[in-house]
């Protein structure tokens, strides 16, 4: 249908193409052009000899991928940690922002998204210095238990490993609320107001309201950014897991708390392995993108609207 | 029934507020910490731990940044360099594709736009990236290796595009017809009248770039070409060095109030810009949410 549609490509197009003609040349050079050096990945490659000189080992680095418990563990984590992200952070900012649609002042909802965007202004680095702040060995955490004669934990030790998934997911929720709280907050506030009128009018309760109107409308914004987190299952924020564990200096924690990200850049740029580091990037894209159409293709079979693509 | 009805809503009212001033609580935190820690002297937080509110109220600290505070101040032009090219660079590129992508009879529109969503979808990844920038185009400690691979991004075409395509036909047809070029119709027709987008793109891209500490954990050594962000990561061992120039070291004591100080002027400027920029943020995004 678009190739019957089709005219002839006219001077003005040729002028919009020049428009997008800088990103293109952006696009072409950092993502484009990067893509041959995919191929290192059925490499040993050696920097010195590059991709001409270096040995083909075909498939050699996804076997070692395969068979390494490390590769294993970060995968583990990296699905597990964003699994509970999805499924504890979302309902939990579509929650605020239900009250916060509730709440009647003006000036209350206002001051609460300005505070709550503040996380999102701090970069990982500052936040690395205020998480140490409160839970190393002079933290606040352990003054607190210290003062009512508890004995104080070392969080950074390799047996405090296991609380760690609660503490990335309390940062991570506690750093991206403001941001996608505005995002659900606006589509609330595009909601036909006479609606819940004629719902309050019917004698609905408050949770009615919440339950068949609200929580209904969000659906298509809810579909739309949970497609997007599953595209990004095998991916990780890298700043939240190499910093604020302190993977960086220590490398206590990384049984818990090691990512395929962090994996990728320990193995590549600390240790110069570059072919397994671009086997596991190259991993991440693919099941990422097929996950995505996966779940965009089933999301598209329950409700037409809401899909992505 | 109005009691019913009142008594019924304080309860959700409580619960509601109470949770909300909660979290709000967490996200000061650190402003929190930062501030006390940073007020405090080191002795005091080394043998009392860390606390909300200063402890022994003392401004050494900021005395030492100042005072030996050329890396700072080196650091602070290099991010204000890196945040004014990049926004600008960034606003003019994403603006140009966005404007040709908004015209429905563009014909090289569907090609264009999936080749924008393949590279949002797929990427090569960290080392292929990195072999790039520094091997081939040899921008290791070069500022452009933190401004050009981070220019624009998929959200911002998209946003921009729903905002030109909102201006009416109308106008940009009438100056066609008076003889006005497309480059003409687009700089003084369809940009003044996009403002707000432009405005709340600005801010997000400043954002990014004061904030980006990856470019420069990946591309920069030489201390020339330190970000603030760089900084900070680097600044366990350099608080210590200034306050040892400073003559104040005491090795017991460690450097905690001059990091704190430092993360603290560090995230400053962002905290200021936004809060007297919030409300273009959020009808930005609140466009984003209900049209994209």
């Amino acid at each position: 249908m678009y190739k019957t549609e089709k005219k002839k490509v006219t001077a003005n197009d040729w002028r919009y193409l020049l428009m997008c003609l800088p990103m293109i040349v952006k696009i072409i050079v950092f993502t484009i052009i990067p893509m041959i050096w995919i191929l290192m990945a059925f490499q040993d490659y050696k920097g010195f000899s590059g991709l001409s000189g270096s040995a083909w080992v075909g498939l050699e680095n996804f076997k070692y991928f395969f068979q390494n418990g490390q590769i294993w563990r970060a995968i583990g984590n990296t699905v597990g940690l964003n699994v509970m992200f999805i499924a504890i952070g979302t309902p939990m900012t579509i929650a605020m922002a239900v009250f916060m649609f509730e709440m009647k002042s003006r000036l209350a909802t206002k001051t609460a998204q300005t505070i709550y965007f503040f996380p999102y202004l701090i970069s990982w680095v500052v936040v690395q210095y205020c998480t140490d702040a409160i839970l190393s060995g002079n933290g606040i955490v352990n003054s607190i238990i210290t003062t009512f004669g508890g004995n104080a934990i070392d969080f950074f030790a390799v047996k405090s490993a296991t609380i760690w998934p609660l503490i990335l997911m309390f940062c991570n929720i506690w750093k991206n609320t403001g941001y996608s709280l505005i995002m659900y907050y606006a589509s609330l506030g595009s909601l036909d107001t006479s609606q819940i009128e004629a719902a309050k009018l019917d004698g609905a309760s408050r949770m009615q309201k919440i339950w068949y109107i609200e929580l209904p409308h969000l659906r298509k914004i809810v579909a739309i950014l949970l497609i997007m987190s599953t595209g990004s299952i095998f991916r990780s924020d890298f700043g939240l897991f190499w910093f604020i564990p302190q993977n960086d200096t220590s490398g206590a924690l990384l049984r818990t708390t090691q990512t395929l990200d962090t994996l990728v850049y320990q193995m590549s740029i600390l240790d110069f392995n570059y072919s397994i580091g671009t086997a596991i990037s190259f991993v991440q894209s693919i099941v990422g993108l097929v996950v995505l159409l996966l779940a965009n293709h089933i999301i598209k079979k329950i409700d037409s609207d809401s899909a992505y693509i | 029934m109005k009691n019913i009805k009142k008594s019924k809503i304080t309860g959700f009212h409580i619960f509601n507020s109470g949770w909300m001033m909660l979290f709000a609580f967490f996200c000061m935190l650190p402003m929190m910490i930062m501030i006390s820690a940073s007020l405090s002297t080191d002795k005091a937080i080394q043998t009392f731990g860390f606390t909300l509110f200063p402890k022994e109220l003392t401004m050494s600290a900021y005395k030492v940044v100042f005072k030996d505070g050329i890396t700072l101040l080196k650091a602070y032009g290099m991010s204000v360099l890196v945040t004014v090219c990049g926004t600008v660079l960034s606003l003019v590129i994403t603006a140009l594709i966005a404007y040709a992508l908004s015209k429905d009879d563009f014909a090289f529109k569907k090609p264009i736009t999936g080749l924008i969503l393949f590279t949002q979808l797929f990427s090569a990844g960290l080392v292929p990236t990195y072999i790039m920038i520094t091997q081939y185009l040899n921008w290791r400690d070069n500022i452009l290796a933190l401004i050009i691979p981070g220019l624009g991004g998929p959200f911002y075409i998209i946003l921009m595009r729903i905002f030109f395509k909102d201006v009416p036909k109308e106008l940009s047809e009438s100056a066609r017809i008076d003889g006005c070029m497309e480059m003409n119709i687009f700089i003084k027709i369809i940009l003044p009248l996009s403002m707000p987008v432009i405005a709340t793109c600005a801010i997000l891209f400043s954002l990014n770039y004061w904030n980006d500490w990856y470019s420069s954990f990946l591309y920069v050594e030489d201390r020339n070409a330190w970000t603030v962000q760089y900084l900070m990561i680097k600044l366990a061992n350099e608080a210590q060095a200034w306050k040892t120039n400073a003559s104040l070291a005491v090795a017991t004591e460690g450097a905690d109030s001059i990091v704190m100080a430092t993360c603290l002027i560090g995230t400053l400027p962002v905290m200021v810009v936004f809060m007297f920029l919030q409300k273009y943020i959020v009808n930005g995004l609140t466009v984003g949410a209900v049209k994209g």
